[in-house]
This record gives structure tokens, sequence and C-alpha cells, in this order.
């Protein structure tokens, strides 16, 4: 419809102030929980433990999908953080298994992770190739990479205090995992809600131009936004690695597409400028949720994959604004 | 008005299907995979054997009797005149990274090598069958004289197969052929681990290290994957005919070994007292490790059997993990017999066309020797040190 | 006069419990061209959805050559010989003209699913002919003027049969040539027998080309009368209704005092048609910036601003030199661009946010965004400018043209600048809001602000400027005071390049 804004200020059909469809993703996950509570609760998918094990498998997922919030907020797309997490995991095992300490590792890992973050910047706004083509190549060639440096081959890792920090150990009972998972979502949501370089994120993607009329560098705040994805995905590889006490050269492949997933479920809109961190968590464990109930559920793996694709449209669906 | 309440209606039913799916499919207690089909009277005769050390039990897809690859031996003339022949080959592997995939390129190089066959490609298909065609395609265009290759799908990828050998290259599969394509005539052979025996191997190693009895799960690779199927196939076998004590409570299937952790955790979950498991893979088997470590199971109430003996897995058994028992291919082995049938087969020898490899069942008490056996180095000495606290 | 052809009577719509009409009724004659006017939020677009079938009425009755006619939707309208032609090009640029007119009907084969491609452009050659007008219908829409493309619009319309044209702000986007020929277009048409709502802000623009006008204000007609002998006040005075301010004549607001320029633009060359350009500023004086369509006129306003770089020249800002964007902004500098939508604002933010936007810096501390302090601003800002909102937190996606301007000028005046930039500020925007912008520029003026208005509407720039430049081939040509300007005549032929005269000295 080619509809004008003239006129149509107050005159709106008028809407009920609360828009449940900005909380399609909290609702789902609630029904979803309550329904595999109901149906195998007394199949283990109550008890503490379970719980816990859906929080860790997210982790990493949701670490990807904050930074990813922000890189698709602002209107872009970075498909290269699966393979960026492997290559953090096997930059940090190897550090680690050549006999340095472990923070040595973290910050060497770290620092793979902002090179790709970099390079994607670089191409990004400074070349100007439209990121999803940047980051395929730069996903196809650190893949590659992985490989390359381990020739396919897994690095253990036996330090305790690091496995036990990024991935298998707990803190007062809760997991690490968890621990690590809330505080970079908690994190991010202050970030993108509460700071100027959040503001400037939703502006870029929200209209670019008007951003830049406005004053706001655009290609900084961008070439930022990778950058974070690329932090973000290897602190996912360290705990990857970490709960794993291995890495591999094929961690966190199709981890992109989840990551994705789970930031458009939260309410984040892929065209930019409009984004929510905590739904993007509740995305994030949702997704979890889904995959982790069907397990106990005892259903066969065509089935489970049915059940979680048909989840994912329906909540996009209820999601949807009627007439956006 | 009119499409809303189409679209809410929809929503509605679609939600409303979901769970009803899900609750028609929660009664079935063990669910076998897709492609499960009920051994056969031989395998079960086999399978109940005391012993089945030396059996052949695998016949090939068209039931050929197994030929044994430590029985494939090449004369100095044949040795000479295939380095006169200056050969080339090209190897087209379905996955690299783990063990398995080295360990048979590794014995495929050095055969060659040492019969002056020039690799002049090699490629690695993730995975992925549409890749592998493509890959073929690309082999196709440099007329190696041999290919040595493991498809990743019998149908898909049969038609890129066959335009190879029908340019006049000779053909060797590693564990299954393609449809269409006809031993002796349109390929060499069919070089292949002894699969069901793998899975029965597997049945004994968790049977001895469970005393012969509990309540066990088996974690499966989900897709339609001939020698995964086998292996599943003789681990059930072997459990039915063998250890009636043994209980298969649940089976579950991964689709990428990355979520054998999400699986395994999902089973520990709903069986809490299970105390064994067979996990396909060596990926999902270590994910598995994990899942057992946070549900707070040890090694002494919980185990672990898996079919490929990488460093990871063995040094998890060595530290007395939840690793009890690995039934191990014999890749390096197996990659040397698929070189020299290939040689035999470029030479114009008559060659039999299914090899087959037999596996080496490893605990932590032969782990050295095993080790040694399949790598032709000894235990690394982080191993050592742990086999010895 | 004989009975209408067009008939709408005692229209009433409600969104929710809001009533939008009460009881409207218009309607419109064969082959007549009937002028639509009214501010934002009157209903003129209300009663044209209706018309064409977007939304349904709750009440009245619609009837057509004397029969009554039941609009459920747009495809019912259209079966109804009702034809929108929108303001926003509804085109597929990478279509061909005839692929375009024929989009979803395109003649086939006989007998088989294949385009007729020649039948497709014989029919579209006719109806372009019948219009008289000079278009390839193999030629793509991407690759014609903005003119044309709307020329296009109405050749689809035709194509459907269409009996009643409704043209939403026809001339916004065109130049004065392009205006020319659409009013001759609109008088064939009009031979022809068809029958032309006619939406629009401009007053000499309706007197010239309509027969009657009608002025819509909250929801009712206030007025319908021919527009033989109606003046541009009484149609003002019923849009705004009696009363109101007359802030869109033009005030001599007196001698500015004489102070060193703040800017002064010194041999200016740019990429694009500007070859030497200088002129200068001073603070609290309103200068506009007249010339045609494509002479330059925003490529200069973006040059001071610091978004595109100069061949040659220099712009110096407060006797500094100026260094991009950010130095620009830095110092106070502040540019309203042509396109609102496309430039000026994030359309799915808030009013806040869009406010807030080249603001941040200043309410940033520690990285975090005082959102305390920064509502109290924008609150300032929604009550200064009187934006119509019902909160800092709409999206300004959902408000009328005239208060997403309001919401572009008024992210700028929160800085303080102190030399305001306007680029067509008031297009699509309705009279009321109009005149309160310009009260609210000539109010920063008077505190010492510098103001450079760039318009294609000389009605605009004469009633706002103190000082008019025209641009033409590449240099300002003219330079007038504006006491000296007589009408608006004058500097219409000035910007044709008619009729030069010296240049006036710099007023004292």
């Amino acid at each position: 419809m080619q509809s004008k804004a003239t006129a149509t200020g107050r005159l709106m059909p008028s809407l009920p102030d609360i828009q449940w469809q900005n909380y399609v993703v909290y609702i789902f996950f609630v029904v979803v929980l309550g329904f595999f509570a109901v149906m195998i609760g007394d199949k283990g998918f109550l008890s503490v433990t379970n719980l816990f094990n859906i929080a860790r498998t997210t982790a990493m997922i949701t670490v990807i999908a904050v930074a990813m919030t922000f890189i698709i907020s602002a209107g872009e797309l970075d498909l290269s953080v699966g393979s960026t997490t492997a290559l953090a995991a096997l930059v940090c095992a190897l550090v680690m298994q050549a006999g340095y300490a472990w923070p040595l590792a973290v910050v060497a890992a770290i620092a793979s992770g902002l090179a790709v973050g970099l390079l994607n910047g670089v191409f990004v706004t400074m070349i100007g190739i439209p990121s999803f083509l940047v980051t395929l190549g730069m996903m196809q060639f650190i893949r590659g990479l992985d490989m390359r440096v381990t020739y396919t081959n897994p690095i253990s890792i036996t330090n305790q205090t690091y496995n036990g920090l990024f991935g298998s150990g707990y803190v007062f009972g809760v997991p690490s995992l968890l621990i690590w998972s809330v505080v970079i979502a908690l994190l991010g949501h202050v970030v993108l809600k509460y700071t100027g370089f959040g503001r400037e994120i939703l502006a870029t993607g929200g209209n670019r131009q008007a951003a830049e009329y406005s004053g706001i560098k655009t290609r900084r705040v961008k070439f930022y936004a990778f950058l974070l994805s690329g932090a973000a995905a290897a602190l996912a590889g360290m705990l990857y690695a970490g709960m794993m006490q291995t890495a591999r050269f094929n961690f966190g492949e199709g981890a992109e597409l989840m990551a994705i997933a789970a930031v458009i479920l939260g309410g984040t809109s892929l065209f930019g400028g409009k984004g929510t961190i905590l739904g993007t968590f509740a995305g994030s464990l949702l997704i979890g949720t889904i995959n982790n109930g069907l397990i106990i559920m005892g259903l066969d793996v065509s089935e489970q994959m049915m059940i979680s694709g048909a989840i994912i449209i329906v909540a996009v669906a209820f999601g949807k604004k009627p007439g956006a | 008005m009119k499409h809303l309440t189409m679209k809410s209606f929809l929503l509605a039913a679609s939600v409303a299907l979901l769970p009803g799916l899900a609750v028609a499919e929660i009664a079935a207690d063990i669910q076998h995979p897709l492609w499960y089909k009920e051994p056969s009277a031989k395998t079960m005769e086999i399978a109940a054997m005391d012993s089945i050390d030396g059996v052949v039990v695998s016949d090939g897809q068209r039931g050929e009797p197994g030929f044994p690859a430590a029985d494939l031996k090449l004369t100095d003339a044949q040795i000479a005149k295939v380095k006169e022949g200056k050969f080339t080959v090209a190897i087209s592997m379905g996955w690299l990274g783990d063990d398995w995939a080295s360990q048979q390129l590794i014995g495929l190089k050095e055969t060659f090598e040492s019969f002056g066959i020039e690799v002049v490609a090699e490629t690695n298909a993730n995975w992925d069958d549409a890749k592998q065609i493509a890959d073929l395609e690309a082999i196709s265009v440099l007329k190696p004289d041999l290919l040595v290759s493991i498809p990743l799908n019998g149908q898909t990828t049969a038609s890129a197969y066959k335009k190879i050998q029908e340019a006049g290259t000779k053909v060797v599969f590693i564990d299954q052929a393609v449809d269409g394509m006809e031993p002796g005539k349109d390929y060499a052979a069919i070089v292949s681990s002894d699969n069901l025996a793998l899975g029965m191997y597997l049945a004994d190693a968790l049977a001895e290290s469970l005393g012969g009895k509990g309540d066990v799960a088996a974690m499966y690779f989900a897709n339609d994957f001939y020698v995964t199927n086998l292996r599943y196939e003789g681990f059930i076998a072997r459990v039915m005919a063998k250890y009636p004590d043994l209980n298969v409570v649940a089976a579950a299937g991964h689709n990428d070994p990355n979520k054998g952790q999400e699986v395994a955790q999902g089973v520990l979950a709903r069986y809490p007292t299970l105390s064994g498991m067979y996990a396909s893979w060596s990926i999902p088997a270590m994910g598995a490790v994990t899942a057992a470590t946070v549900a707070g199971r040890t090694s002494s109430d919980f185990k672990i059997v898996n079919e490929n003996f990488d460093q990871i897995v063995a040094l998890n058994m060595a530290q007395n993990g939840f690793i009890a028992g690995i039934s191990s291919q014999r890749p390096y082995d197996q990659g040397v017999a698929e070189a020299k049938i290939g040689a035999l087969a470029l030479i114009g020898e008559a060659t039999p066309s299914y090899v087959v490899v037999p596996p080496l069942k490893v605990t932590r008490a032969v782990l050295p020797e095993a080790y040694k056996t399949i790598y032709r180095i000894d235990l690394p000495s982080e191993m050592t040190d742990a086999l010895s606290q | 006069m004989s009975s209408p052809f067009l008939q709408m009577t005692q229209i009433g719509k409600s969104f929710g419990n809001i009533p939008v009409l009460r009881r409207v009724s218009f309607d419109l004659q064969k082959a007549e061209v009937h002028a639509l006017m009214g501010g934002n939020g009157a209903g003129k677009s209300t009663l044209m959805k209706i018309l064409t079938g977007v939304y349904t009425k709750d009440a009245g009755t619609i009837s057509i050559g004397g029969q009554t006619v039941d609009i459920t939707d747009t495809a019912a309208s259209e079966r109804a010989g009702i034809a929108m032609i929108f303001q926003e090009f509804s085109l597929v640029p990478t279509l061909t003209v005839a692929q375009n007119i024929w989009l979803g009907r395109e003649p086939r084969l006989p007998g088989t699913p294949f385009i007729n491609n020649a039948a497709m452009v014989r029919q579209s050659r006719l109806i372009l002919q019948e219009l008289g007008v000079d278009i390839d219908p193999e030629a793509l829409v991407g690759s014609l003027p903005v003119g044309f493309m709307q020329i296009v619009e109405i050749a689809k319309a035709l194509s459907k049969r269409a009996r009643i044209l409704v043209m939403d702000e026809p001339t916004s986007s065109l130049s004065e040539a392009e205006t020319e020929a659409l009013f001759e277009l609109v008088r064939k048409l009009k031979a022809s027998g068809i029958s032309i709502v006619y939406i629009s802000h401009r007053m000499a623009e309706i007197l010239t080309i309509c027969d009657r006008v009608t002025v819509m204000r909250d929801g009712e007609t206030v007025m319908t009368e021919p527009c033989a002998g109606l003046s541009v006040a009484r149609i003002v005075e019923a849009m705004l209704g009696a009363g109101h301010s007359t802030s869109f004549e033009w005030q001599d607001r007196g001698d500015r005092p004489t102070v060193p320029p703040i800017l002064q633009v010194r041999n200016l060359r740019l990429p694009s048609r500007v070859q030497d350009v200088s002129f200068d500023i001073r603070p609290g004086e309103i200068v506009g910036l007249a010339g045609l369509m494509g002479s330059g006129r925003t490529e200069i306003a973006e040059t001071i601003f610091g978004r595109r770089a100069a061949v040659s020249g220099e712009v110096i800002f407060d006797g500094q030199p100026l260094r991009g964007q950010a130095d620009a902004i830095e110092r106070g500098i502040a540019l309203v661009p042509e396109d609102r939508r496309k430039m000026g604002l994030v359309l799915d933010h808030s009013v806040r946010d869009n406010v807030l936007l080249p603001n941040l810096a200043r309410f940033t501390r520690h990285f975090f965004v005082r959102d305390g302090e920064a509502l109290k601003t924008v609150n300032g800002t929604i009550r200064d400018l009187k934006i119509k909102t019902d909160g800092p937190d709409k999206l300004s996606r959902l408000l009328s043209g005239g208060n997403q301007q309001k919401i572009v000028l008024g992210k700028w005046l929160a800085r303080d600048p102190r030399l305001l930039i306007l680029d067509e500020p008031t297009i699509g925007v309705d009279i009321g809001a109009k005149s309160e912008i310009v009260a609210t520029v000539r109010a920063m003026a008077d505190r010492g602000m510098a103001v450079l208005v760039i318009s294609s509407e000389l009605e605009e720039l004469m009633a706002i400027s103190d000082r008019i430049l025209v641009l033409h081939g590449g240099r300002i040509t003219q330079d007038l005071n504006r006491r000296t300007v007589a009408s608006e005549e004058e500097l219409h032929h000035a910007i044709q390049g008619h009729g030069h005269r010296a240049v006036d000295a710099v007023p004292a």
C-alpha cells in the first residue's frame, strides 16, 4: 500500500496501549516452557540440571546473538561469527598448549576475533562491499584457516582453571556459562538502550542518510559494531572450548544462522533501526528450550527439526504487526 | 478484517497441531532410527556367538563375502609394473577433521608414494553430497587413472562417479559403493571396516565395563549413512542376542556431531539412572562426556563407548574418564588396503570386490598396544602419565 | 449546474471513537477540476481514501453518474472508474513505460499464457498519443524525468478506463516547465471529459488550474466555491478559521545592524553546475536562495554544511574556514535537508529519538545518555514548535508532513545553531504548519541566528527573506534586497535568466 503520512497523525486507528506483538517472544517462551513442564516435567525436563543444561547450550548462541543484534540493528549482517568462534577457540587452545598462561590465551583469542571484525569492518565501511558478501566470504575463509591451522585435528585444553571459568564450572552453584550469557546480555542491553553508541547504532540502521545528515559518523558506528561482533564471537568460541575442554575447527557451524534466528525471534527488525537485546536473549532461550524439550520427548531428529522450524515461523508470524 | 481472522485461525490451528503431533509420538518408548532394519538371521547367529574374534561379520552390499585386508599382497613384479605406469590418483574424501580421515589419508598416500603413483587431487566434501558432486566434476577434468573415494550418499552422487568411471578412471570405494555401479565392471572394490563387527565389539566393551547389566542408551547418527547404520544394527543385535540384562532404554539421534552434547544432556535428564551409552563418533562421545560431567555423574557409575579411537577420546580413557571402551577401525590399514587394491586394478589384475578391515577393541588395559597398532607410534606422554596414575 | 457526476453525501468516518469525518459532502462535475484543500488532519486524505477504497466509510452514500456505488475495497473503486495518481510514485523504475502501464494486466497472445508485447506497446503508444506527450513506451521508467513519471501514472489510470482522477500534490517535485506541461495535460484531460480531484497546498496553482475549490477543516467541509473571483486570502481564512495569524505575509524586519558576516562563501566551484558563487550572510539575516531545479542550490547548501567537497573556493564561518561536516555541526551550522523522509528523519523512531539525534553528544556523560535531561529538551521542542503528537514516544512516521518537518527543524534548533540552512522547508507542509515554521525561523533570526532558505516556491521566498540571491548559470546573478522586489513575477523572471539587473550593493 502506498500510503502517505499526511493527515494520519492523530487519525491512526487507535491501537491498544500495549502492543502485545512486542512481547511475543516472551509469551512464546512461557507457553513453550509451560507445555514442556506439563508434558515431560516428570521426565526430567524440570530438573535443575536440565534447566541449567538449556542455559549452558544456549550460552554461546546468546553471546553471538547479542552482538548480532547490534549488527542487524545497524542494518548489516555478520555471517562470519560461526567460523570465528572456532578460530578463537583454536587460538586459545594453541596458546595454552604452547605452555603460556591462560589469561594470555584469552587475550590472544579475543584479539583474533577483533582481527576478523576489523577486516569485516574495513571491507564493509571503507571499501563499501555489502556486509552479506564480505562476511559470507569471511565465513569461508576463516573456516578454511581453522582447518589449515590444526590440520583439522582437535586440540584438548587441560587447564582446569580455564575450563572452569569459561565452560564447565560453577559459581555459587550456578553454571559459569549461564553467568556469562546473563552478563553479556545485560551489558548489551545497557549499551544498546542507554548509551550514545546504542542510539547511533539504531539511527544508522533506521535511516543511514538521516543519521549522517544529523552528524552521526555511520561508517565508524558500523565499524565498531563489526569489532564488537568479532569479539563476541571470540568469547563464544572460548566458552565452547571451555565447555568441551577441546577446540576443534568445526565449532560453531551454523551458529550464525541460529544467532540470526534468535535476534529476529526476539523482535529485532531484519531491516535495521529497531533492536532489543532482552528479546534476543529470550529468543535464544526459546530456541534452546524447544531443542531440549523435543529431545527429552524422545522424538526422531526429523520430527524435532520440523517442529522447531514450525514454532519459529509461527512465533515470527505472531510478532508481525498488522499492516507493517 | 476477513484476512485477519483467517490468519489468526491458521496460526491457532498450527499451534494446536504441533503439541498434538508431539503427544502422538511421546508414547513410543524406544524408537529406532527411521532407517533401522531388523538384523538378518545370519547376523543374529553370529551375534549370539561367545567370541567373534577373527570372524568376518559383514557381507558386501550385494551379499558378497568379505575378503580380509591382511591377505592382500602385491608381488615385486606387480609393484615394478605399477611404477612403470606412472599412474595418477585422485582422492575424494567425504570429510576431514578426525583421526579416521587423517590416518586413512596417511595410509593411502604412503602406499601410493611407495608405488610411484602421483596424487593429483585431494578433495573434502565436508559432509555435503552436493559439494562432493562438484568435487568429482572438478576431478573428472584431471582425468586421473584412479579414484579413491568415500561416497557420502549412494544415490545422489552415483552419476558423478559413473561419469568418471566411463572416462576410463578406475574406482575404489571406501566403505560403500553407489547405486548402479557393478563390482569388477564399474569399480574395482569396496574397502570397508567390518561395521557390523564394530557395532558388536561396542556392545561387548559396554557390557564388559558394566558387568553385563544395566540401563543403557544408544546415541546414533540420524542420517541414513550406510556404515553407521550397520554399527547401530550390530550393537543392537549383539545386545539382544548376548546380553539379556543390558536394557537399551533410549535411542536418540543427532544430525550434527556438534549437537552430541545437547542430545546426551536430554537423554541423561530423562533417564537419570542410566549407566551407559553408545555414542556414535568421537565428537558426540565427548559431548556425552561433557553432558555426564555436568549431570554430576562419575566415571565409576557411567560408561561411554564409541567407535573413533582419536586423541581426545584416548586421553579421556587414559585419565580413567567416562570413555570405557572403543571399538576402533584401522583407518591406516584401510588406506593401505585401498591403495593396494587400486594398484592391482591399475595393472589389470583381478581383485576381490569386497575387502574387509577388522576392527580393534580398545580398553584402558590395552591402550598403549592398541595405540601403537593404530598409529604406529608410542602413546603420547600425557596419556602414559595419565595411565600410570 | 447540471447534476454532479460524482456525489459523496454525508460521509462519516471514525477511527476508534475519534471522528475523522463528520457528514462531509463533496461533489464533482463531469470534466471538472475540483481542488480539495485543508490543513493536515482536516480529513481530505481520509475522504480520498474512502473514495479509492482504502478505507470504508461508516456513514453516507457515494454515487457516480446517478448510480449509488458501494466501494468496499480498492478493486471496487477501480471498477467504478476512480484512479489515484500517487504523490510518491508507484512505478517500477526497472520496467519500461508500457510494462508499467499494464503491470498485472498484461494483454496475452490469444489462447496462451504469454504476454503480447507488441499489443502492449501499441496500446500504450495510443494512450500516450491521446495525452499528447512524446514518451517512448519502450523506455525504462527509471530513465525518465520525474515529470514524465506522473504522466505514465496518468496513462496507467486511463488504460484502466478511469473517469475520475485523484491527484495528490502533483506538482510538488516538478520543475516550472514540467508543471506547465502538467497543467496543459490536465486541461486536455478535462476537455476529454475526465473529472479531477486536485489536492494541493499551492494556492497560486489552484487558482490557475481549478474550476472549484472545496476547503475542509477538522473533518468538515467549510467552503465550496468556484475559483473565479476567489482570493488567496479567502482560502487561507477558510483553512485556518477566522482570526489566524498572518505570519506568511512578508514582514520588513528592518535593516540588519552592521556586523561582520558570519558566513562568507568565496568563489565556490563545485563538480555540478556551480561555477563561481560568492555571498555573505550576517547574523540575524534571512537570505533566500532562488534558482531553478538543478541549478545547484542544494549542492551549495550541502557544501556549506560540509557534506560535499568544493573543486575550488572556500567557505569561511565566523572567520575560520570550514573543515568537513563534523566541524560545521560543531561550530553551529544546521541543515534541514531537502527530503525530510529520506535525509531528515528516522521514520521508525520516535519524536524523542529524532530530536535527540544531533544532540546525543550533549546529553551523553560517561557513555550514558541522560534521558531525563534529554526529555526536558525534547518536550521543550515539542512545545515551542507546536508539534502535534501524542507524546515524545510517538513514531515520527505517524505524524503529518508538517509535524515531521517541525521535528527536523526542532532537532537542530535544540542545538541553538548560529547558521540555519533550510532546503525546501515547506514541501508537503500545510499552510498552518508552514506559517508556524516561518514564525519560528523569524523569531530565531531576531535572536541573531543567520538563515539561508532555499525554495522553489517563490511565494515562500518572498514571504520570509530579507534578501534574495538569484542563482543562474552557476553564478549568483542578482542579490536583491527584498524591499526592492515588487512581485513574484519579477523574481520569476530573474531565476529564468531574464532581465539581469546589476547586482545590488550589499544592503547596509
